[in-house]
């Protein structure tokens, strides 16, 4: 085996990174290699030196409250944010709807003639007018007012 | 599926201790620890919606906790490279043992970034694939770093037994 092959797989080794299979092949070749074996134990115990070194017992923390603190403000946050954005959309709908009041005030106006409208062309022009128009509720109205009146 | 506060607080449970113990010994006091803890969670909580697509969290956190600890000494304009509070100022329970003593002394004089590799896998138990996340960088690097570190520090220690011998 090249040397710097044997030594990165070494090295990988004694930092607990090696997978088993190439483990069990390395130590085969380590026992038929005493040279490789000596170079093994002393990066070994390089490692297991530095590892006593930097391990020291972790303190203990208590801090439940606090977590349970942070995710109830976050989604207070969340929650503040979704009704601003819905307050905002209202508002903004509220503006527009001021800014174009045209539509309606043409129904306002014409009542009597839009009322006028034979029930068939009524009902094609009712269909052409969008769902939720005002428009359109309110043909909807004068037809159902229109058909009251016909059946006294 | 987990709940969010259920999904935090299980991240919580399992990784405090070692985050606090990672960030303590990279800070001047017990209290900027767990001020800068407070901080990782803080900003765990702001990205909640990573949650379902972090695959490592513990490299997650920890690459989150380094975050801040590198805010927290740039805040403070403070050079303080990462981890040599904790060299400087641990006592010595290595005397007792004197290799101990002179790791310790290498480990110190190891370039911060081969060191900050090598105390992540070493002290944290972190994979490779899981450093590389942490320090954003790719895996090769790591293999590369972690293999100079423990290059470095074998030569450092095997220098004082060949001028006694």
């Amino acid at each position: 085996m090249k040397p710097d092959i044997l030594e990165r797989l070494l090295m990988d080794r004694a930092l607990g990174s090696l997978n088993p299979d190439a483990e069990v092949l390395l130590a085969d070749y380590l026992a038929n290699d005493p040279a490789a074996a000596v170079q093994a134990r002393e990066l070994q115990e390089t490692v297991h030196l530095a590892t006593e070194v930097m391990r020291r017992p972790a303190p203990v923390v208590e801090m439940p409250t606090q977590i349970h603190q942070l995710v109830w403000r976050r989604r207070a946050e969340r929650l503040l944010a979704l009704a601003a954005s819905f307050i905002i959309g209202v508002g903004l709908t509220a503006l527009l709807i001021r800014a174009n009041p045209r539509q309606e005030n043409v129904a306002a106006v014409n009542p009597p003639t839009i009322a006028k409208i034979q029930p068939a062309l009524m009902k094609s022009q009712i269909e052409s007018l969008p769902f939720w128009s005002n428009q359109r509720i309110y043909l909807l109205a004068s037809a159902a007012a229109n058909s009251k009146e016909n059946v006294q | 599926m987990q709940s969010e506060p259920a999904a935090i607080e299980q991240l919580y449970r399992q990784h405090s201790v070692e985050l606090y113990s990672y960030l303590a010994r990279r800070c001047p006091d017990t209290a900027t620890a767990g001020d800068l803890l407070q901080e990782t969670f803080l900003q765990v909580v702001r990205q909640t919606d990573q949650l379902p697509t972090v695959t490592m969290p513990r490299a997650w956190l920890f690459g989150i906790a380094r975050h801040m600890l590198a805010r927290h000494y740039r805040r403070q304009r403070d050079p303080l490279p990462v981890a040599q509070t904790w060299y400087e100022s641990t006592p010595e329970p290595a005397a007792k043992d004197d290799r101990l003593a002179a790791m310790r002394e290498a480990i110190r004089n190891l370039p911060a970034e081969l060191r900050d590799t090598l105390e992540l896998r070493l002290e944290q138990e972190l994979s490779y694939e899981e450093i590389a996340h942490v320090l954003d960088i790719p895996l090769g690097t790591v293999r590369s770093r972690l293999h100079n570190a423990v290059r470095q520090l074998r030569g450092t220690m095997t220098k004082p037994e060949e001028t006694n011998s």
